[in-house]
């Protein structure tokens, strides 16, 4: 509350300010009449609406504490999940998907940052490793290939810049006859 | 121990923060400490505003039960008076528009007269009968910004809360109200 009306009002106004501020009179009667009609009112509704909330120190450090360990293991599990998609993502529309038994159309998709040219070499292709080039997406790591497969079990790799890579985010299908570790996926039909 | 004893036993000191926590727990004579405390502000704005003693008196009395009543939603950030000055200021409004007595708004405060006729020189008494005639040619809007500021003190920020008014328009009302008020006070003279 500010109170410099002096330095705003000069003169008269001053003079008249003055007498303004002088506090009437209050009756007895009119105080009483007063009291008496606030003692009818009764008690004022509580606040129970308009409360603000209180919170124990104790109990708002313990929040915190849940809440920055629920969102690290948020944050790890989300980080590990990258992790994997750095090795490998596989797409496939058809995976444990009923469908037709014809052939059904399949993405694989494998993050290799950095890479320069690369294949994928399965089942499907007779192991070719220049039959399905993969292309990159405009993020510049990620690589896909769209095919088409009838209903069944592959085992392919990836073959980054020559080399064969498995597919973390699969089924390991094992060692093949020269030692080569690849991944499996199962195509189901209807 | 009376109710007027009890409201005594408050010590002068105890905040209108405390007084509300009190009454909002259920101490019956916190709330009559605040109204004693803030009543004769009151009074005195809607004197000011009503021009009629009897008026102001009645609507004083409901601003000062409406806000008993509506204390749960005070908010303690802010200044007990300014929220009652709120109140007031609406019930003051609405007053004039029931009774329509700006045209012939006259302070009939007999205590005022009777006060002025037996302390007071002829100067003093016809100043004040100068400031009730000017007061009471002020534009309403002008008048409650003028008494808001330099009588009752707010801050323009407390007014602007009272009021709901943005503050450079209650700034505009009150630089011309004291325009206005000097105009007259010296025409008076």
């Amino acid at each position: 509350m500010t109170d410099d009306w002096t330095n705003d009002v000069h003169g008269r106004l001053a003079d008249a300010v003055r007498v303004l501020r002088e506090e009437p009179e209050i009756s007895d009667e009119w105080s009483a009449s007063l009291h008496q009609r606030l003692e009818g009112a009764g008690q004022p509704p509580s606040r129970v609406q308009s409360r603000r909330w209180q919170v124990h120190p104790i109990a708002a450090i313990a929040a915190c504490v849940t809440c920055v360990v629920l969102g690290g293991a948020v944050t790890y599990a989300t980080m590990r999940s990258r992790q994997s998609a750095a090795g490998s993502i596989v797409e496939i529309a058809s995976r444990d998907v009923a469908t037709a038994p014809t052939n059904l159309p399949v993405r694989f998709s494998f993050v290799a940052p950095g890479a320069n040219h690369v294949t994928i070499a399965g089942d499907f292709n007779q192991w070719n490793p220049i039959a399905l080039p993969m292309r990159r997406l405009p993020d510049g790591h990620t690589w896909v290939v769209d095919v088409t497969l009838a209903p069944g079990r592959y085992a392919y790799s990836f073959i980054v810049d020559g080399r064969l890579a498995q597919d973390p985010t699969a089924p390991d299908a094992g060692s093949d006859d020269f030692g080569v570790r690849s991944s499996v996926i199962l195509v189901k039909g209807s | 121990m009376t109710s007027p004893d009890r409201r005594r036993y408050h010590h002068v000191e105890t905040t209108d923060a405390q007084l509300v926590r009190s009454a909002l727990d259920g101490d019956p004579t916190a709330f009559a400490v605040l109204a004693d405390r803030h009543a004769g502000a009151c009074l005195r704005f809607a004197m000011h505003m009503l021009g009629s003693r009897a008026d102001a008196e009645e609507v004083t009395q409901d601003a000062l039960l409406r806000a008993h009543h509506a204390l749960a939603r005070y908010d303690d950030h802010r200044s007990f008076r300014t929220w009652v000055m709120g109140i007031l200021i609406n019930r003051c409004r609405t007053s004039m528009l029931q009774t329509r007595r700006r045209s012939a708004r006259v302070v009939l405060d007999a205590a005022a007269v009777e006060r002025a006729a037996v302390d007071s020189t002829a100067d003093v008494t016809e100043l004040r009968d100068t400031i009730d005639r000017a007061l009471a040619r002020l534009e309403p809007g002008q008048r409650e910004a003028f008494l808001l500021k330099h009588v009752e003190a707010l801050s323009y920020d407390e007014m602007a809360a009272a009021t709901g008014a943005n503050i450079s328009a209650l700034k505009m009302r009150v630089q011309r109200a004291c325009e206005q008020l000097r105009r007259l006070l010296e025409d008076d003279e």
